[in-house]
């Protein structure tokens, strides 16, 4: 891919000051708002997992009572989801997609700024709840009735809340998938786009699919709580389980929301370091699309307990595993890409081949808990929380971390600090495991999640996750020690960045000036 | 002005037809390797060029639908 016209921004000016930020339609600084938020909401739902595991480090109550420790479980779930993982996928987009296919900005800057100031109002409402009459929300990041009808008034800022972020990632979405389509330089072919800008295409379209029927979902809770109804209450005739499969067939597309990006990082970043082309991109467009068709199909696999015919479970057990399938030839393209290939570690790539290792277990887990017979012993155990946890931190979080590495040169001008980035990845890797790996066990003797006391037998493997979580959680300080020492200063970033990267943004100077490809680049 | 005879105006239309009978042949060959996640990598640039998205959409939601319903069957054949 060769670049001309490339360095086309002779002038650079900008607004300056807190306006700036609140009134910008530039998709960097939004892309920046987007990472800090996320980042900040990190930090805050994270406490929250420092305070489940500090009371979970030995059986009885500790430190807080049963409701407080359910409102923490619950607020986590949805912070880290709705906050942390989306939040910051949609700032690498913000920043990266304009940056990959050559186009100046978004293709509607002033929605874009909408949809990510809508963000924080949600946050506002989130954490504001606890501090509202009966505290936060204390029902699982599911929303299930009966708990989400009966609730306090705690429920309805919630429902408020989600319906806000789910405005703001379909208007995200529209925003991508528009730029995507219609702003990419001459010579940009679709086949020509990088694998980061492929992946989140067929996420926005999944957003864009999903995102109102969770809307529909929460509005009918939020009807049946104030306006008669009766979608979900038995007592009035309605069913509980409705609400489940209304919630899952949103809730497992979401699961390759919360994923797909995360695999268009890192077929950035392996074939960089690699120094080779990214092995059978065609093949990466292909699984990624399969996988997005197949995820609409498996919301049942959630479900296997609350009551299903014979015949839906294994119709859902089938079509759950047969995600295996392109979710494999991702993994085996990775693997090959990095086959023979001239391999440095720099901090970027230590993340992508811990998430390709660690990704794997955490698929591996999801296979396991496919097959109904096993589901049913494992429903609701700490197996299941074993098993998403690979999969959004060692997965989700760790590209995070791996592209924020990776770009944070281009995004800032300056290297970050190597030592420091590698501490945080080693501290971050051995932690996690530490963290989640007994959670396999505990799950298999038996212990339920979203409990504040457990049985004695628990006890030492819980100790073990705990001080797991403890290490994992002041490593992430490194990070926010890392980003702020870039932002500052450092050594000064090259054009290139990385000897193997390639692509229109490595075409630009670092820092990626404020107004970027006004004139189009012609894309050979 | 000149008009296209009869003659011309048929063979354009057969044309058509064919073409559109191979591209929804092409597209449902693109949505089946899909499936499976891997396409050789000439066949993956020739579809690029012949097909359009819309073609791929509507090939993929017909296909998503054969293969509930070829997953549905076997669930019939197991649980007979």
């Amino acid at each position: 891919m060769d670049a001309t016209h490339a360095h086309d921004h002779g002038h650079d000016h900008h607004p300056s000051g807190l306006m700036r930020w609140i009134k910008t339609t530039n998709h960097k600084d939004i892309g920046t708002l987007y990472l800090w938020f996320a980042l900040i909401m990190f930090f805050v739902a994270g406490s929250m997992a420092m305070m489940i595991r500090a009371e979970l480090f030995e059986p009885g109550m500790q430190f807080m009572h049963p409701e407080f420790f359910n409102q923490l479980t619950t607020m986590h779930g949805l912070i880290m989801i709705f906050g942390v993982i989306m939040p910051a996928f949609t700032g690498f987009a913000n920043w990266q997609v304009p940056l990959m296919i050559g186009a100046p900005d978004m293709a509607f800057p002033r929605m874009n700024n909408w949809s990510f100031w809508l963000l924080p109002v949600a946050a506002i409402f989130l954490i504001g709840e606890f501090f509202l009459p009966g505290g936060a929300v204390a029902g699982g990041w599911t929303m299930y009735p009966p708990l989400f009808i009966q609730g306090g008034m705690s429920y309805d800022l919630n429902i408020f809340a989600v319906h806000i972020m789910g405005a703001s990632s379909i208007m995200g979405s529209i925003n991508i998938i528009t730029t995507i389509l219609n702003m990419r330089a001459p010579g940009m072919t679709m086949m020509k786009m990088p694998m980061f800008v492929w992946t989140w295409l067929i996420t926005a379209y999944l957003l864009i699919a999903t995102m109102p029927v969770l809307a529909g979902a929460v509005t009918m809770l939020l009807t049946d709580r104030h306006f008669g109804t009766h979608f979900f209450n038995a007592a009035g005739g309605g069913d509980p389980v409705m609400f489940q499969h209304i919630f899952w067939f949103f809730g497992h597309p979401e699961v390759y929301i919360l994923i797909l990006p995360a695999f268009g990082i890192i077929s950035q970043i392996i074939p960089t370091f690699a120094r080779k082309p990214l092995f059978g991109y065609a093949s990466m467009v292909y699984a990624t699309g399969s996988i997005a068709i197949l995820s609409f199909i498996v919301w049942g696999h959630h479900m296997f307990t609350v009551g299903m015919p014979a015949a839906g479970q294994l119709f859902f057990m089938y079509s759950t595993m047969l995600i295996a399938v392109p979710t494999g030839v991702k993994v085996f393209n990775w693997v090959a890409t990095m086959w023979k290939g001239s391999m440095t570690f720099e901090t970027p790539m230590l993340f992508a081949v811990a998430f390709v290792c660690l990704f794997t277990m955490g698929g591996f887990s999801g296979l396991v808990l496919a097959i109904t017979p096993v589901d049913i012993q494992l429903q609701d155990t700490y197996y299941v929380v074993a098993h998403f946890h690979y999969v959004l931190v060692s997965g989700a979080l760790f590209s995070i971390f791996a592209g924020a590495y990776y770009w944070l040169p281009k995004w800032t001008g300056h290297m970050y600090d190597e030592k420091l980035g590698k501490l945080h990845f080693w501290l971050s890797v051995i932690s996690m495991n530490i963290l989640f790996f007994p959670m396999h066990f505990l799950g298999l003797a038996g212990m339920p999640r979203r409990i504040p006391d457990y049985a004695l037998q628990f006890t030492q493997f819980n100790q073990i996750a705990s001080i797991g979580g403890f290490i994992f959680g002041a490593s992430q300080l490194i990070f926010l020690i890392v980003v702020l020492k870039a932002v500052r200063g450092g050594a000064k970033a090259t054009d290139k960045v990385w000897e193997g990267a390639e692509g229109l943004e490595w075409t630009l100077p670092s820092p990626a000036p404020y107004h970027t490809f006004e004139t189009a680049p012609m894309v050979k | 002005m000149h008009k296209p005879s009869q003659q011309t105006i048929r063979a354009h239309v057969v044309e058509d037809g064919q073409r559109k009978t191979l591209s929804g042949w092409r597209a449902a060959k693109t949505v089946f390797w899909s499936f499976l996640g891997i396409r050789r990598k000439s066949d993956y640039q020739s579809d690029v060029t012949h097909l359009k998205p819309v073609q791929v959409i509507v090939a993929g939601l017909i296909g998503a639908a054969l293969l509930v319903g070829a997953i549905l069957f076997l669930v019939y054949l197991v649980t007979k």
